[in-house]
């Protein structure tokens, strides 16, 4: 009947097609019209947008390789070029990558070699940028399995010079940004007024990542760390403790659904200027002087986060990575040139992107264009990134979780965090760390 | 109480449906509203307290920063391409399917299980081996291979779905049929086809919706715009440390509207037609 | 019902094949890759290691993979419970004619036609603590300022409300439609017999309509035990862990973690719990067939 002879049909043809298919041999990996091209692989951020609209098409002009920019969310962009360098399939030259990455990617050989390929990078690069590229870290402890004595190869660099400021209200904060932790206590104590919506600080609450990217930058200024000699869980000493019971008190004059706040309403609050403090990515910089996101233009003012014991910010960078099986790694080692380069790195930083030379960083005319980029260029010197291994998203979620708890309950500081130490270490031992 | 008479119980029913409906609606559209109108607004208005019913600085730029720079065209093309194809061609195969299982039970008690397990397993399970069986045909990053894993998806549950409908028709029906000379094709096409057409109906507005809307598979089977869907278009506005919020509901108002527009074409099929009652 | 064993038995064959290889390829194919994943290890760096049930034993005593499953169970078997009493009151309600029907009808759906990642973000924005219209109403209506999304005991129930929203809908499609497809004899008989409205209902329309109705329930809920992306967007599994469901979990573990084994491990875990509850909801009415 006409039914059956339209199904018959299309049977036909879906069969017929993919037959074609494979026996024209194309895989889709090695397309020879690429040699002009580099694909981009990325999660989606308003930090990339300057590199995405502006430099991409200066680089094709430049060079007459074409770049395309392929982006998912973040989540789903990690899963894909974890897919992508697990299978080899070569559908991306470039990833862009967090920080928090590089171990895992690094390690599993899904990145090509930039020593190998003859990558040179110079002093002029900030170092503490320059140092989340190398595997094996250059400093600090190295993750069981890998060798104690491998030399530290370069295996990505640095594209965004992501990292977390102190972001506060200069009208309040007039005599300039809180030079310690107790002064942002004292004006939140003494001007928060939550009824009419005035809070003195705001922070993220969601647990895992969120919750400990806020809490990390007290832990550290407390004397605090996360791992200790010998990958020994410290985030539980009495400095440590201490640092959350702080931060715990900080929270009184914060929104009362901080718990369940992610960078998004921690954003949307201080943007709406019913904030006075928060410690929040590089990323959000440009938006605070821009009518169409924020009420309070012009005053919001940029520092490293105030001091207590220490004085550090957290580094968060974006970074970028030459895919192991990419289909065209000369033009892709081309664009790292490029964009590395001196001028064009201070042509970024003038206009406003957060670049990772110190002389564009420090350039006259980039920080009177970007207000933040002389507070970006003093965050990335004292610096403190995430813990280099593989297995610290677990040890994240853990303490991230307890550290909710601990801001549900608000308070209890010190069980949280004994009990994440404790599971923390059970993980770690498993896994094979020579935790005591 | 009184006895009320015929008319005033029918009144009363008559609005009590009526508020009950209201009601309905009102919960059903009120997100929706919400959806539409955050399209409409500019970041900053997004996170207002206390939320603005309506933008105060009404705003198109979502719209336009959707398709001029995420490439939502491309990805709404290749959605209605991809689904519309996998759709059709497992409504076809599939109540076929269904209807043999039907009628025929001592295959269907076989096949009961093997028919639904494919959506008990955790989409996360499947999806490295699918990705590595699409590969070896190279079929990552087309539209011919997300055409094929959808239609090999939505068939167990189009034959599942429709079966259920198929048995809810009594045999006697075609039998009669048949007895009075017409073929066993005659008398589904007459006869079951009509009676299942609500079932139909709902299978296949549920079938496109839910490959529509399916975003796993879609995100690892493509890499590129020229294979991927709207769902990873759309979720590609989370980002790292921002998701965009006018932006996503931008996209999501454009992306239901097809779906939106195939419900209003095809829902008149769920109510039975008048010409339907002259069965016997 | 239905039993017609006829001559010709490759017809009804032909027919089927292609659905049964589909379900084979799809089920057969990848659980057997998966139960291989979870029989290894993947430490970094180096090629997979064969630690035969290591995975599973772990498994045994992994408190918080309980918990998990706990959580997703209850919200399966609310979220379905519900979503199927209000869309069998709603086809109910529109089984009969009646003006702009066609319009009422296609409204009713739409929550089911939005992407499941902005029914997530819309209702985020609802939900949300200062900005949300919902915790605005509350505030409005009982002047206390609640946040939803923070709070251990409602974090769950708002979860199971944003998919009750969106799969009510499901539901009234399927039963309206099955409603639709029975014949109208047996009811007309039996109003001229006299009997009541509810007494119909009871004894006529839910007996004739188990097969959809099995159908309907079954397909939700294997749907809700793999929810995820409502969960993802609105809680990521917080506050605390009250809304950390199974698939979260997963995800996080073999993809945020890079324990592939572990991850695949977990999966087969919550297939067997899927695979007892689906078991014995088909048993529970199997006596009708």
């Amino acid at each position: 009947m006409i039914r059956r002879k339209f199904l018959q049909n299309s049977l036909g043809l879906a069969t017929a097609a993919t037959a074609l298919h494979s026996l024209s041999g194309c895989s889709g990996k090695k397309d020879a019209s690429r040699r002009g091209q580099i694909t981009f692989g990325s999660y989606a951020d308003p930090a990339l947008d300057l590199l995405k609209d502006t430099f991409l098409p200066e680089f094709e002009r430049a060079t007459g390789i074409h770049a395309e920019w392929v982006e998912a969310d973040f989540s789903g962009w990690f899963q894909k070029a974890l897919n992508d360098g697990q299978t080899k399939t070569g559908a991306f030259d470039i990833y862009v990558m967090d920080d928090l990455w590089v171990p895992r990617f690094a390690g599993a050989g899904y990145l090509a070699n930039l020593d190998e390929l003859g990558f040179q990078p110079d002093p002029d690069f900030v170092p503490s940028a320059l140092d989340l590229g190398f595997w094996p870290p250059k400093t600090g402890l190295r993750q069981p399995g890998i060798d104690a004595k491998a030399r530290p190869t370069l295996y990505s660099l640095p594209l965004i010079s992501d990292c977390q400021l102190f972001f506060y209200r200069n009208d309040i904060f007039s005599s300039g940004s809180p030079a310690t932790w107790d002064d942002v206590l004292k004006m939140a104590r003494q001007k928060s007024d939550p009824a009419h919506r005035k809070y003195g600080w705001v922070t993220r609450g969601v647990k895992g990542n969120p919750i400990m990217n806020s809490f990390f930058v007290l832990l550290h200024d407390f004397g605090g760390d996360i791992f200790g000699e010998n990958w020994k869980v410290v985030f539980n000493s009495p400095q440590a403790v201490e640092a959350l019971e702080f931060y715990l008190s900080l929270l009184q004059y914060a929104p009362s659904g901080v718990a369940e706040f992610d960078s998004d309403q921690e954003g949307a609050t201080l943007l709406q200027g019913n904030a006075f403090a928060a410690t929040m990515w590089t990323g959000w910089c440009p938006q605070t002087d821009d009518p169409s996101k924020s009420r309070v233009v012009r005053k919001i003012s940029f520092d490293v986060p105030p001091k207590k014991v220490n004085r550090v910010a957290k580094l968060g960078l974006f970074m970028a990575g030459i895919a192991a099986a990419a289909p065209n790694k000369t033009g892709a080692l081309e664009f790292f040139k490029w964009f590395s380069s001196p001028s064009v790195q201070l042509r970024f930083a003038r206009a406003g992107g957060a670049a990772f030379r110190t002389s564009a960083l420090r350039d006259e005319e980039a920080q009177k264009k970007a207000r933040w980029l002389d507070a970006t260029l003093r965050a990335l010197t004292c610096g403190v990134p995430s813990p280099r291994t593989s297995d610290w998203s677990k040890v994240e979620d853990i303490l991230g979780t307890q550290l909710n708890k601990a801001l549900l309950e608000k308070g209890k500081a010190k069980e949280h965090l004994d009990a994440a130490a404790a599971e923390a270490t059970a993980f770690l031992k498993g896994a094979g760390y020579p935790v005591a | 109480m009184p006895r009320l008479s015929v008319t005033q119980r029918r009144r009363l029913w008559f609005f009590t449906r009526l508020t009950l409906i209201v009601l309905a609606l009102a919960i059903t559209l009120l997100p929706v509203y919400w959806m539409v109108n955050t399209s409409l607004k500019n970041q900053v208005e997004v996170f207002t307290s206390p939320p603005t019913l309506w933008p105060q600085n009404l705003t198109f730029a979502n719209y336009v920063n959707v398709f001029t720079r995420r490439h939502l065209g491309t990805y709404l093309f290749n959605s209605l391409v991809i689904v519309g194809s996998a759709v059709l061609l497992s409504l076809l195969m599939g109540s076929l399917a269904g209807y043999a299982l039907a009628r025929f039970s001592r295959l269907q008690q076989k096949l009961d299980f093997w028919v639904l397990a494919p959506r008990m397993i955790p989409p996360i399970a499947l999806v490295v081996p699918l990705f590595l069986m699409l590969q070896e045909i190279g079929l990552i990053n087309k539209k011919l291979g997300l055409i094929l894993v959808y239609t090999a998806f939505n068939l167990p549950f189009v034959a599942w779905m429709m079966r259920s409908f198929f048995q809810e028709i009594p045999v006697d029906l075609e039998e009669a049929a048949m007895v009075d000379g017409a073929t066993r094709l005659r008398s589904f096409r007459d006869i079951v086809l009509p009676l299942a057409a609500p079932g139909l109906a709902a299978t296949a507005i549920f079938s496109l919706i839910i490959t529509y809307n399916e975003f796993f598979f879609a995100l690892i089977l493509t890499s590129t715009p020229a294979a991927a869907t709207l769902p990873v278009g759309t979720a590609a506005l989370i980002g790292k440390t921002q998701t965009l919020y006018g932006e996503m509901a931008a996209a999501g108002v454009v992306a239901a509207v097809p779906l939106v527009i195939f419900a209003l074409l095809v829902q008149r099929h769920l109510v039975r037609g008048l010409t339907m009652g002259a069965v016997k | 019902m239905a039993r017609t064993g006829e001559g010709g038995k490759w017809a009804p064959r032909l027919l089927i094949a292609p659905t049964v290889i589909c379900a084979l390829a799809l089920t057969v194919l990848p659980l057997g890759y998966s139960v291989l994943t979870s029989l290894r290890e993947f430490p970094l760096g180096q090629s997979p290691v064969f630690v035969g049930l290591r995975n599973y034993a772990s498994l045994l005593h992994d408190a918080n993979f309980h918990s998990s499953l706990g959580t997703t169970l209850i919200f399966t078997v609310v979220a379905t419970a519900f979503e199927f009493l209000l869309g069998l009151g709603l086809a109910l309600l529109l089984k009969e004619e009646f003006s702009f029907q066609g319009l009422i009808r296609s409204s009713l759906i739409v929550p089911m036609a939005i992407a499941p990642v902005v029914v997530g973000i819309i209702w985020r924005l609802l939900y949300g603590a200062d900005v949300g219209l919902f915790s605005f109403a509350v505030q409005a209506l009982t002047g206390k300022s609640v946040s939803v999304l923070s709070s251990t005991t409602l974090a769950l129930p708002a979860l199971i409300l944003v998919d009750i929203w969106e799969w009510t809908p499901f539901m009234f499609l399927i039963l309206l439609a099955g409603i639709q497809s029975l014949p109208q004899e047996p009811f007309e008989a039996a109003r001229v017999d006299g009997a009541g409205s509810w007494n119909i209902f009871v004894h006529l329309t839910v007996p004739m309509l188990k097969p959809v109705i099995v159908v309907s329930l079954l397909i939700r809920a294997l749907d809700a035990f793999t929810v995820f992306d409502q969960v993802f967007v609105l809680t990521q599994g917080g506050p605390g862990t009250t809304t950390e469901v199974a698939t979260l979990m997963i995800y996080k573990t073999a993809f945020r973690f890079s324990q592939f084994g572990y991850g695949a491990a977990m999966a087969m875990g919550l297939l067997v719990l899927v695979m007892f509850f689906s078991a014995a909801l088909t048993r529970a009415f199997k006596s009708s067939f």
